[in-house]
């Protein structure tokens, strides 16, 4: 099944001069289409300015198309009767933990979805245990957010949109602001919702070792997508990833290179596992 | 640090009062507070006095606790005791010096108002100290409900507060790092006259007025994204409901008060007979 459909989306900005009067459009988003996999983990890749925030908020009706129409399973964004089914199927994870939680307490923050949703006090109590559950925060659920790293925070906020009972997750750079371990928890924790849960993933990042074990990966640039593929694919493809100021994650790079040299290693090689059997299979090779 | 600085001053203990519900504590604090006015004469003030302590020991909260916030009205309650003391009319204390214009109606006003004050300032300092900011903002959210009909935006104004107690100590902290960046440029926060000083703030202010500008949008962003559309069929996770004690506390109010205005009267008809 279709989560997500994206057919011919546009969207422009206005943009302003000095006096505040609209001077012109910029645009941010030309003519994408796309269609997401029920289940799947879809990175989105792209330089800064490429468009990549700007679709994300297309998938939670925050930004409504100037052209083109996008449906969150059935459901047209445009259509307000189903506004609220349409954000409570999609859920958002933005990138600064401070910013997006709300409440002065975990569990409170993590019942705000659902309080809004109208959901019974009972019921929520039982999702809120099972969000931070899931998510490895349970043991936090009396403290204030002030006290908790970012990774931590990060968790909460994912947990925050897991009890409203979503179908998809999207993350616009949820760990652009974390350290190496936040970071790590974080991304293992999107792996078990996706895997366990069966969640659909959209993944927005500029970190590529967080892209290699995506089933798709998503390229955009100047508003427009670019490459769609399997990591391997893509990620084979540096030369191109080069020319949308991307790079490819540093072991595939370091193989390119050597490879550039004349020891023949396989193409798309994504992991430093991957790399070092191949390196194996080149020496073995050689004797 | 200047983050350590905590919102309110409650004080974590389990106590009776510490579980009544926040609409009790502020309807008894209101309540305690114009008992203060209606009473009369010793009797008045004891019963008031004796109801105090009572629910100073069940909160379980040190006393010492209760008397900071004294300290900082010190200065007020010095100014309106003397005030009392020199200008009322009536018959002078002595005839010697300064205590000619002391007079001992001045002298009674003066203690009766110190004991008024201070019993204020603890009264409300209890509410405070056994009620988090969050629940005294659902309180006051529930509490104040009945003014939603005359399009008080009460859910809002709560929602409000409770978010600015959540953003005050990340701001602190921004003001601190700010703060900090700008020394290192070599900004001087700490020299020269006030005016100096002042102008100082300036470049500390607009980045942080900047930043909690962008918070403040963010912020919007993920509530919407959240489904927030503010108290419409919106539904709590802990709903305020009174329990068997909050029904006792009220009971125990009303008695209060009833002691407190029969005291008033019977002290009236005994300065009269
Ligand atoms: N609110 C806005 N008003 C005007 N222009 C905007 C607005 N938001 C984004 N843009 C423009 O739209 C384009 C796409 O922005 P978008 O935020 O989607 O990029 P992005 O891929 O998320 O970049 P980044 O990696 O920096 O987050 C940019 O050129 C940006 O300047
Ligand atoms: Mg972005």
């Amino acid at each position: 099944m279709k989560m997500i459909r994206l057919f011919h989306l546009m969207h422009k900005f206005e943009e302003y001069n000095e006096e505040g009067n609209v001077s012109g459009e910029s645009t941010a988003l030309d003519d994408v289409s796309v269609e997401i996999e029920k289940g799947s983990f879809v990175a989105v890749l792209g330089h800064n300015g490429s468009g990549k925030s700007t679709m994300a908020k297309h998938l939670n009706s925050l930004l409504l198309p100037d052209g083109g129409t996008v449906f969150i399973k059935e459901y047209d964004t445009r259509d307000e009767a189903h506004l609220w089914d349409i954000r409570q199927t999609a859920g958002m994870v933005f990138q600064n933990p401070d910013n997006q939680i709300i409440a002065n307490v975990v569990e409170e923050d993590v019942a705000f979805g659902p309080e809004n949703m109208g959901v019974p006090s009972q019921e929520i109590w039982k999702r809120v245990d099972e969000s931070l559950k899931k998510v490895g925060m349970a043991a936090y659920r009396t403290k204030s957010p002030n006290q908790l790293s970012g990774g931590q925070k990060q968790r909460v906020a994912i947990a925050g949109v897991m009890a409203m009972k979503p179908e998809i997750i999207i993350l616009d750079e949820p760990t652009a602001m974390l350290d190496p371990v936040g970071r790590m928890e974080v991304i293992r924790t999107i792996h078990e919702l996706n895997r366990l849960e069966g969640i659909t993933v959209i993944l927005i990042t500029h970190y590529m070792e967080e892209v290699v074990d995506a089933d798709r990966v998503l390229v955009m640039d100047g508003g427009k997508l670019m490459m769609d593929g399997t990591p391997k694919e893509i990620f084979s493809r540096a030369q191109e990833l080069k020319k949308y100021r991307l790079d490819v994650p540093q072991v595939t790079e370091l193989a390119w290179e050597l490879k550039q040299e004349g020891i023949e290693l396989p193409d798309g090689i994504l992991t430093i596992e991957e790399f070092a059997d191949a390196l194996c299979a080149y020496r073995d090779a050689l004797k | 640090m200047i983050k350590d600085i905590t919102i309110g001053q409650y004080y974590a203990v389990d106590s009776p009062i510490h579980r009544l519900d926040p609409r009790v504590k502020l309807v008894g604090t209101v309540l305690f507070i114009v008992s203060l006015f209606v009473a009369e004469g010793v009797f008045g003030y004891l019963a008031a006095a004796g109801a105090l302590a009572f629910v100073i020991h069940m909160s379980r909260v040190p006393f010492r606790f209760m008397t900071r916030g004294l300290k900082s009205i010190l200065i007020i309650m010095l100014i309106s005791v003397s005030f009392n003391i020199f200008f009322t009319e009536g018959t002078p204390v002595a005839d010697v010096l300064i205590l000619r214009s002391m007079t001992w109606e001045g002298l009674e006003k003066a203690v009766y108002m110190a004991i008024r004050l201070i019993m204020l300032i603890l009264g409300s300092t209890i509410m405070t100290l056994t009620t988090t900011p969050n629940a005294l903002t659902d309180g006051l959210e529930k509490g104040l409900g009945f003014l939603k009909k005359l399009h008080v935006p009460v859910h809002e104004l709560a929602m409000m507060m409770s978010i600015a107690l959540r953003f005050i100590p990340i701001l602190i902290e921004e003001t601190d790092k700010i703060m900090k960046a700008q020394t290192a440029r070599g900004a001087d926060f700490e020299s020269g006259g006030i005016i100096r000083r002042i102008k100082a703030m300036v470049p500390l202010l607009i980045p942080l007025f900047i930043s909690a500008f962008r918070r403040a949008a963010d912020l919007a962003l993920a509530m919407e994204a959240r489904c927030y559309h503010g108290d419409a069929n919106r539904t709590k996770m802990k709903p305020l409901r009174y329990e068997h004690c909050d029904r006792g506390a009220y009971g125990c109010m009303a008695a209060y008060l009833v002691l407190i205005l029969i005291l008033k009267f019977v002290w009236k008809g005994w300065i009269a007979g």
